[in-house]
């Protein structure tokens, strides 16, 4: 027993101490009383959480309910819901594909997906950012045998924003579902075949169901890093829109508005904590 | 039975998955394959193949500020790779064989690294860092990428030994030892080693002083597009230079050999001392410092200088706010400058009485920001206009109009600068609203200007002569150094001082509170006060300099280079000040609304 501690005791006390205590410190600014230059004073307040939700006019001082950064919230859930669906789609038949082939060519797919992800997120998004401008291949391929007359607005919008997204992380999606589907038991098709389900039904009633681990682990690994994604709204989206992550890195190296940054930043911890709540209560109940 | 079979394999192979597989794989290489084509690109086009050529690596190796990086990001990659690969294999082995409830709790312990997003893990390290007084930097940087690895190093390590029956062990390591199983072992622990090197947002706002790592240096020449142009070469690739080194120095970790690791632990060990006495830290913009102008110091000194660099006057600020960053020299903008000696946070180390300020031009003696010169010199200064292509805009361009009441063929093709500031600025100007009105009603007309123009405007962008040359803009906010060197790549780039009047501005050098080298710092701020050195400063990054006798040793085509000479029918350029914090609030609120 005491072995085991002392294995633990170093991994455990830096994430609690480097991570978990750095959060709860970042919550507790959340609610404390800006001081005039960017410091803070240590009185409770919900200045930082008033200012999400209303404007507080420079004049009469009275509040006006704003809906600013409510979009920004709204719009940073989409994309990344988006490109969460858009991940599946992709990612379960490749997953599935990968997982179906001989051993052989199954490492050969794996490393392909795999490598690619070793390759920098900023120089895959600006590798992106290229292929889809108007000078970029594509509208260059659609322009010069006159498919199009005009290039298409494929760069800095939405679009090119949840393409990134998408880019970014369907690594993370394969991955787990590749892991669930070759742990798959094939024999248990087998047995649905036996019991009349057509393939259709056998995958939906049989295989998905089983995959259901893999793709609660893909999803959260989709969705979290993609709702606080800094680079594709800032390289992909031309600077023209802000998600969540700008919008709290902008706190810090713009604004220097600490508290409110702090607050934002509570915010996007708590989704993510809701997300993964509801996640694991699901989990349990279909357990039991 | 054999119709069994038949069906059995069918869902193996469902139709059209083959093909989704097939395009997935493209889709995520497509944009790296595009890049490495181009980087073999003789030309600096991005849109055309020229012919094959090696120049843009030898120009990324021939360039220290990106090897300096690179350095850095191996280094803390293997710093935090080996920390927590230590850390996670112990965790491993001692969850093994614990209760299955504690192990629950565990795992969600070492996995919630994963849980978090990045820039919530970026944010509260810095929190944490600057409240119990801990410096950014190297040490911050380590601690950090270290704890986020942690999980990337177990999960792998903990699914290989918690998916072997202990009995079978043995058995199984002789027999079952496939490739696959080998790919998974050799590889995963190489994760954490990746995601560390990958990292942007974490290592952008806890670098300090010597430890700009490559993904954020990178970053910050996207955002300035300043070209390194060693000896006077006009080449660029400013987007593809960078990433296709990135490309190259990725590849090294896929093959780690033991020379390497042997020649990175010695640099480990020498690295430790680098606050030695024969030090100098400079913390300026990417690729603002000529490599000669830095050679030259360091010989004539027996200095070594290091340079970091930043993508935002903002993100200098809030380093220094945030407390230790280690720098002994930063190059402020002149409203900044008025900041820093408001709040305290420059040395007063009496610039006036240096030898070499007898050399500043009279103009810049006595300015608004360091009335006096007690805590700055000059380094560059500038305007903050526009840049058209005359070869798509016809017509009179002498107005802010062709930004803000565009041609049809302009529509859709302009970019603005990603400066809350400056935009703000330029759309009071064409309003005739004063610079930091106090009064909604006009920012309100702001607002609306800006937010009609948005209709037109492609991107809010700082690369400005990159979408110039590329033709993607036709109208662009620029400073006039990067109009310059778009004309060198596209004759029909013209800068334009337009008649409603435009931004000057002034970069300074000063030496932050508590620098360590307080000696080699005055040394530097004298040092590029000399009539040659300043003239490297303008040969190198294409600003004017404001040092008297400077003419004598810069480029000729510079020197008589109308994005240095404005015509003399242009309005003076205004230099603006710091804003009133209420000011401030209003351009805050119309940016945020505007990007909303």
């Amino acid at each position: 027993m005491k072995l085991h501690r002392i294995l633990l005791a170093p991994s455990l006390g830096t994430i609690l101490i480097f991570m978990a205590l750095p959060i709860a410190i970042t919550a507790l600014y959340s609610v404390l009383t800006p001081a005039q230059y960017g410091g803070v004073i240590w009185e409770p307040s919900a200045e930082a959480y008033v200012r999400l939700l209303f404007e507080r006019d420079i004049f009469d001082d009275t509040l006006a309910f704003n809906t600013d950064y409510l979009q920004i919230l709204g719009r940073s859930v989409m994309q990344a819901g988006i490109a969460t669906v858009l991940c599946l789609v992709i990612g379960l038949p490749t997953a599935w594909f990968i997982a179906t082939r001989p051993a052989g060519q199954k490492s050969f797919w794996l490393i392909l997906v795999t490598v690619s992800y070793w390759v920098n997120l900023l120089v895959r998004t600006i590798a992106l950012l290229l292929i889809l401008r108007d000078e970029g291949p594509i509208n260059g391929a659609l322009q010069s045998p006159g498919l199009t007359d005009a290039p298409l607005p494929l760069a800095y919008n939405n679009f090119a924003i949840g393409l990134g997204l998408v880019s970014s992380f369907l690594p993370f999606m394969i991955l787990p579902l590749y892991a669930a589907i070759e742990r798959f038991d094939f024999s248990l098709l087998e047995a649905a075949y036996d019991l009349h389900a057509n393939r259709r039904k056998a995958f939906f009633a049989v295989v998905l169901p089983i995959l259901r681990p893999g793709l609660i682990a893909g999803g959260l690994l989709v969705f979290i890093p993609g709702i606080g994604s800094y680079l594709a709204p800032d390289i992909l989206g031309g600077g023209k829109t802000l998600m969540l992550g700008n919008l709290i890195g902008m706190q810090f190296q713009g604004s220097r508005n600490w508290l409110f940054g702090a607050a934002l930043s509570t915010i996007l911890m708590a989704i993510t904590l809701i997300a993964l709540f509801i996640v694991a209560r699901r989990a349990a109940r279909e357990e039991t | 039975m054999a119709l069994l079979d038949t069906r059995s394999k069918d869902i193996r192979n469902l139709p059209g998955f083959g093909l989704t597989a097939t395009l997935a794989v493209a889709f995520l290489y497509a944009p790296i394959l595009f890049l490495v084509l181009y980087s073999f690109n003789s030309g600096r086009s991005i849109s055309r193949l020229d012919g094959v050529s090696l120049r843009w690596y030898a120009e990324v190796f021939a360039n220290e500020e990106i090897g300096g990086a690179a350095l850095n990001s191996v280094l803390l990659a293997l710093i935090a790779a080996s920390l927590a690969t230590v850390m996670a294999t112990a965790a491993a082995l001692a969850m093994v064989r614990m209760k299955v409830r504690r192990k629950a709790a565990t795992y969600a312990v070492l996995n919630f690294p994963l849980m978090v997003p990045e820039i919530v893990t970026a944010v509260a390290t810095l929190i944490f860092f600057s409240t119990i007084g801990i410096g950014l930097g190297f040490g911050a940087l380590a601690i950090a990428h270290t704890t986020f690895c942690i999980p990337f190093a177990c999960l792998p390590i903990a699914a290989r030994l918690t998916s072997m029956d202990p009995a079978f062990e043995a058995a199984a390591a002789d027999r079952f030892a496939r490739p696959l199983t080998r790919f998974r072992l050799i590889t995963l622990p190489l994760l954490a080693f990746i995601v560390s090197l990958d990292d942007f947002i974490i290592s952008s706002m806890l670098s300090g002083a010597g430890s700009t790592t490559l993904p954020v240096h990178i970053y910050s020449m996207l955002r300035l597009g300043i070209t390194p142009e060693v000896n006077g070469v006009v080449a660029d690739g400013r987007r593809l230079r960078p990433c296709r080194h990135r490309l190259r120095a990725d590849r090294p970790q896929t093959k780690l050999k033991g020379s390497h690791i042997r020649a990175l632990a010695i640099l480990l060990l020498t690295a430790a001392p680098a606050f030695a006495e024969g030090d100098l830290f400079i913390y300026t913009w990417g690729e603002y410092t000529p490599p000669d102008l830095v050679a030259k110091f360091e010989a004539e000194f027996g200095v070594k200088v290091h340079i970091d660099s930043y993508d935002s006057m903002k993100t200098m600020i809030a380093k220094l706010r945030a407390g230790g960053a280690g720098y002994d020299i930063i190059v402020p903008g002149d409203a900044t400058m008025q900041v820093l000696i408001a709040e305290d946070m420059v040395e007063k180390i009496d610039v006036f009485a240096m030898p070499n300020f007898a050399n500043v031009d009279d103009k810049w003696r006595e300015v608004y920001w360091d009335p006096k010169r007690e805590y700055s010199a000059p380094w560059a200064w500038g305007s903050t206009a526009f840049a058209v292509d005359t070869d798509v805009v016809k017509g009179d361009y002498s107005s802010l109009a062709v930004l803000f009441d565009p041609a049809e063929e302009v529509k859709g093709r302009i970019n603005m600068l990603r400066d809350m500031n400056d935009v703000i600025n330029m759309a009071e100007r064409y309003l005739g609203v004063p610079r930091c009105s106090e009064n909604p009603d006009e920012m309100k007309r702001v607002l609306e200007l800006l937010e009609t123009q948005k209709e037109w405007v492609k991107s809010y962008d700082s690369e400005t002569k990159e979408l110039l040359v590329s033709g993607e803009a036709v109208v662009s906010m620029s400073w006039n150094g990067y109009a310059m060197r778009a004309r060198d790549e596209k004759p029909s780039v013209v800068y334009v001082y337009p008649k409603e009047g435009y931004t000057g501005w002034m970069d300074n050098v000063a030496v932050p509170k508590g620098a360590p080298n307080m000696d080699n710092a005055k040394a530097w701020v004298n040092f590029v006060m000399a009539p040659e050195n300043a003239a490297m400063i303008t040969n190198y990054a294409r600003y004017s300099n404001g040092i008297k006798g400077s003419e004598a040793f810069i480029e000729p085509a510079l020197a008589a280079a109308p994005e240095i000479n404005p015509p003399a029918d242009a309005p003076a350029p205004e230099f603006i000040p710091t804003c009133s914090p209420e000011a401030t609030a209003l351009i805050d609120k119309v940016w945020t609304k505007l990007m909303n």
